[in-house]
């Protein structure tokens, strides 16, 4: 156990990241404090590209959960696993930030259910610590430790929403699509497709995200824009690349579609 | 005196055989037409021509038929060819002039001005069958004598002829006679007026068969379009150009609502839904670009122009955001031929505005003309500045006009074809009249204020939806139109008074409601991956291991899965007059116990966090369905809410099959897994227009199949104690009857929480 390397969690290029405000000082400052962070904003806006960037800087271990519903606290903690001589502890990935000191960076937390959620507690507040009570140890966080989640509001629904006690542990950053300039700016550089091609690109993102609400939960995210990009940066039509990659993930409306087929063509001459 | 006319008449037509008639009117009108017929007619026509004029001057009906006669059959014969003319003699005496329709025969020869407009030259035999058909069918015999009783609408279906073979096919006429022959061939006026064209259904059956693609068919895209690329919600108002009596009606954006055609037929190879986006787009970027200007000293002609370069620089301007849309705009205005226009004897003015508007928008324009390309340079040169106006636009239009003003300009025959650019609207909103009053908006206002009622906030227009007819097993098509509302509000705090008034209720119902939240946990055993070990499993397994076996079971957890609630609710009340009656057992109304019941059952329902709606309706006649908005699915349980619900009122009637329509289709777009729409009502359909009470029994019972089968649950919970004659032919076995109406408040969230337990 004593040789496990946490640094192979260390990530070693650094990942492009185009700051759209002063959060890199308040995430090293809320580092630096080892309070907890919660990042806040639609889907594929680069909250994880965010986090990534920061861990690369601060030169610490990241590691990140995607939740999901499944995902059960023995999962997050660890758990017994059968081997020929019997069981054999393992840690899960919240015990291994907390006990060698890295990052934990729980994606997309609504996700997982609500109760899967309480064994962060102990973790956000002073103790700082973790009980393991199956294998009846208490970790003692490493100070490098610090907790991350991301949560997207836009998907509140009654059934799919942060506790109270869960939200109010965390100190929070806002984060949203970069505005037009600069999130056309991420797809050239993402993509390498040119900028009047991005321009165009973040347009229809934008015509979609207008539709929220009205049919659509979200918008096409810059993720998706950068893999329109792509796909145009290898030759694929225009109006086939945003069929694929932005109109088709996002909706299986006829209407919808439709809709945003008129809108791709008034976008693209 | 008599003589001295026909001699001279005979000398005007002497190149010509004379007209055997005695008739001088009919000698007049033939020496004005046999000039023409000449031309047109080869000589077995021209034969037959004679013939018929003389013949039917013999038949005892006067003048009149001969005279219609001489003016058309020249292009009659022209068109169909020999025997075409004698056909329809033939046609005249034998079907129409020998039944007791005589009245008919003049409106049947006047109606082929518009039959060889709007046919090809093989179809003068499928009109006459028409004709026929519709005659045979509305001139009815009474006990065994036949025809004896005219038909009373022939005269009225003739004189439209000119809408019906305009907008429908053949096809399309029989369906729409059809309509009519099934519900009015023993109701004379009622026939008449389905027959001219007058009433709401016969209005209704037509549009239904007319060719193209109907707004209401795109309406939500249309709609999301112009929220996607402009973020606006303009509402929309579509007009029937026939039946609005407004010649050339053009749209047009005002009060935040867009006037448009009802239905499109693709062109220059657009499908109409990317002709609506074509027209919107337009409107919307004059609504962001153009500011007013005023029109007083500037002539209709002035403004003529000053509008085909205002359209051009609000397009260039929105084309520098969307590129895209200029090829959708191209493909609309048309192209003409330079020198097709002869301004010596026609006025060009359309001719050269067209060409203007192509060559402002189209670098690759064809057009030779030095001033529309020193114009294109003109435009060009003030578009490529920081910022433009519409005065800019103005100044262009007048010196445009001064540069290509003609003599011929004002020449009442006007080169027409093809100069129209249908996605444009009139630009009415970008004048401003001081002094003039302009007569025409306010005929169209009046217009449409007297199509509202007297509340006059009519601006959304009604959705209309057919009705079940069981006598004849079909749809009545668009039959009741129904009216959407936000309801009153008064003072929430009554709706707080009411819970207080009801605590001990609410204690109860927390209980079962914590029962229902979606905490509950199922166990899950054998499961690969799961929240705990499942001991007994796993140390099977390890016994397994030890024993040396190959292939132990891994499925050693155990799991828990959420009881998720996936429900979305409608409640839809009765706000019948029926509501206000007291019960005798508690003093208050139902209407009052109504509302206590809702209260009580929208608080549990927050407490579950469904999707949850409520609204009200009622009716008065079934061109009057209210449907009112109180609390709606995105809302919740808030003042706003509670207000509308303090403010319940009861009034009119109960057709409720519209209703439930109305109410599915909004509770089919919820995203849930199960739908349940509750109807809580305290009697049965009924409206003042409908006298068979089984009728709206039937509508209502067809709206609740409709609305199962697009997987929605409507469960009825009645308040009428005599329910039992009638509810189960409505709802099957989804209802509950509560008798002692008093207990409502109790009853009503009990049967929903069981509902969705
Ligand atoms: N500010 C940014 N700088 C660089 N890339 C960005 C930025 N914002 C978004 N992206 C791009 O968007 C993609 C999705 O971002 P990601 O961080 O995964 O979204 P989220 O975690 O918010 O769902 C990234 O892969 C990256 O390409
Ligand atoms: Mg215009």
């Amino acid at each position: 156990m004593s040789d496990f390397d946490i640094n192979q969690f260390k990530i070693k290029l650094e990942p492009l990241y185009e700051t759209q405000s002063n959060e890199v000082e308040l995430y090293t400052a809320a580092y630096n404090a080892k309070l907890p962070v919660m990042v806040k904003g639609p889907t594929g806006c680069g909250k994880s590209r965010f986090i990534e960037h920061m861990a690369h800087k601060l030169d610490k271990p990241i590691i990140t959960v995607s939740c999901n519903e499944d995902i059960t606290a023995s999962d997050l903690i660890g758990r017994f696993l059968l081997d020929t001589n019997g069981t054999r502890w393992v840690d899960g990935p919240l015990t291994l930030a907390a006990r060698h000191g890295a990052i934990c960076y729980l994606d997309e937390i609504v996700e997982a259910r609500q109760d899967t959620m309480v064994v962060i507690h102990s973790l956000t507040d002073h103790r700082r610590e973790l009980m393991l009570d199956k294998k009846g140890e208490l970790v003692k966080a490493h100070s490098d430790f610090q907790l991350v989640i991301s949560y997207n509001p836009g998907y509140q629904s009654l059934m799919k929403d942060l506790k109270q006690s869960t939200k109010q542990r965390f100190t929070g950053m806002d984060f949203d699509y970069a505005n037009a300039e600069l999130e056309a700016s991420i797809v050239v550089k993402e993509s390498g497709v040119d900028t009047n091609i991005a321009t165009k690109l973040v347009k229809l993102a934008h015509a979609t995200r207008n539709l929220v609400g009205h049919g659509l939960d979200e918008g096409a995210s810059t993720r998706l824009l950068n893999y329109a990009g792509t796909l145009i940066a290898l030759g694929v039509g225009v109006k086939d690349a945003c069929n694929m990659a932005l109109i088709c993930p996002i909706t299986d409306d006829a209407e919808i579609r439709t809709t945003m087929s008129g809108a791709i063509d008034a976008i693209f001459d | 005196m008599q003589s001295l006319i026909k001699s001279s008449l005979d000398s005007m037509a002497d190149q010509h055989q004379s007209l055997n008639c005695s008739f001088n009117t009919v000698q007049r009108v033939f020496a004005a037409n046999i000039e023409q017929a000449t031309q047109k007619l080869s000589e077995q026509s021209l034969i037959e021509y004679y013939k018929g004029a003389e013949f039917l001057a013999k038949i005892g009906q006067g003048d009149a038929l001969s005279i219609a006669f001489l003016k058309i059959m020249p292009w009659v014969g022209e068109f169909y060819g020999d025997g075409s003319i004698q056909k329809i003699v033939d046609f005249t005496y034998q079907k129409i002039s020998r039944t007791p329709n005589k009245g008919a025969v003049e409106p049947f020869l006047n109606s082929f001005i518009d039959v060889v407009e709007h046919t090809n030259n093989a179809q003068l035999d499928e009109y006459l069958d028409l004709i026929e058909y519709h005659l045979s069918k509305t001139t009815f015999s009474v006990h065994g004598i036949h025809d004896t009783h005219t038909s009373p609408s022939l005269i009225a279906i003739l004189t439209n002829m000119h809408l019906l073979l305009e907008q429908l096919e053949f096809e399309g006429i029989y369906e729409w006679i059809n309509y009519g022959l099934k519900y009015f061939q023993d109701h004379p006026e009622r026939q008449e007026e389905y027959f001219s064209l007058s009433s709401a259904d016969s209005k209704a059956v037509f549009q239904r068969q007319r060719k193209g693609l109907l707004f209401s068919d795109v309406e939500r895209e249309i709609n999301l379009f112009q929220r996607a690329l402009w973020k606006t919600d303009f509402m929309y108002a579509p007009y029937s150009p026939n039946f609005e009596k407004l010649e050339h009606l053009h749209p047009y954006l005002e009060d935040s609502v867009i006037r448009l055609p009802d239905i499109y037929e693709p062109l220059n190879g657009i499908d109409a839904c990317k002709r609506y986006m074509a027209l919107v787009a337009h409107l919307i970027v004059h609504h962001q670009f153009t500011t007013k200007i005023v029109a007083d000293n500037v002539s209709p002609q002035q403004r003529f122009f000053t509008e085909i370069f205002e359209d051009a620089r609000v397009e260039y301007l929105a084309i520098q955001i969307y590129p895209g849309l200029k090829n959708l705009w191209l493909s609309l205005i048309p192209i003409v031929d330079e020198f097709d226009c002869d301004d010596k004897h026609q006025s060009c003015l359309r001719h050269r505005a067209i060409m203007l508007t192509r060559a402002l928008l189209d670098k690759n324009h064809p057009y030779k003309n030095q001033i529309i390309l020193d114009y294109v340079e003109k435009f060009k040169a003030l578009m490529s500045a920081e910022e433009t106006r519409t005065l800019d636009s103005l100044s262009l239009g007048l010196g445009y006009l001064i540069k290509t003003r003609s003599a011929s300009d004002t020449l009442a025959s006007i080169y027409f074809e093809n100069t129209e650019v249908t996605y444009r609207d009139d630009n009415r909103s970008m004048w401003l009249f001081i002094e003039e009053f302009d007569e025409e908006d306010n005929i169209f206002e009046h217009q449409k204020r007297s199509e509202d009622d007297e509340e006059g906030i009519e601006v959304i227009p009604p959705h209309y939806y057919d009705e079940w007819d069981y006598a004849y097993e079909s749809y009545k098509p668009d039959w009741a139109a129904v009216y959407e509302r936000l309801h009153s509000h008064t003072n929430a705090s009554k709706i707080e008074q009411i819970l207080d008034k009801h605590s001990t209720l609410v204690k109860q119902l927390k209980k079962v409601l914590d029962l229902l939240k979606p905490q509950n946990k199922k166990r899950l055993r054998y499961q690969e991956e799961g929240a705990e070990l499942d001991l007994d499993i796993a140390l099977r397994s390890v016994i397994d291991i030890k024993n040396g076996s190959p292939q132990p079971d891994t499925r050693i957890n155990v799991d828990f899965e959420h009881d998720s609630r996936s429900v979305s609710v409608l409640l839809l009340l009765d706000l019948s007059e029926s509501l206000n009656e007291v019960v005798e057992q508690s003093g208050q109304t139902i209407l009052e116990l109504s509302q206590e019941a809702v209260s009580l059952l929208a608080w549990a329902v927050e407490q579950l966090g469904d999707n949850f709606a409520i609204a009200g309706f009622n009716s008065d006649t079934r061109k009057k369905v209210m449907y009112y908005h109180i609390k709606g699915y995105n809302e919740h349980w808030d003042d706003a809410v509670k207000a509308r619900l303090a403010d319940l009122k009861a009034e009119f009637s109960t057709r409720m099959g519209a209703a439930i329509r109305h109410g599915a289709h909004y509770l089919d777009l919820q995203q849930s897994d199960k739908k349940l729409m509750l109807i809580l009502t305290d009697g049965e359909p009924a409206d003042i227009d409908v006298h068979d009470s089984k009728i709206l029994i039937q509508d209502t019972h067809k709206a609740v199949q409709e609305a199962q089968q697009k997987g929605m649950y409507p469960y009825c919970i009645s308040l009428d104690k005599k329910a039992d004659e009638y509810i189960a032919d409505i709802f099957g076995s989804h209802y509950s009857v509560i008798d002692r109406i008093e207990s409502l408040p109790q009853e009503l969230p009990k049967l929903f929480l069981s509902l969705t337990k």
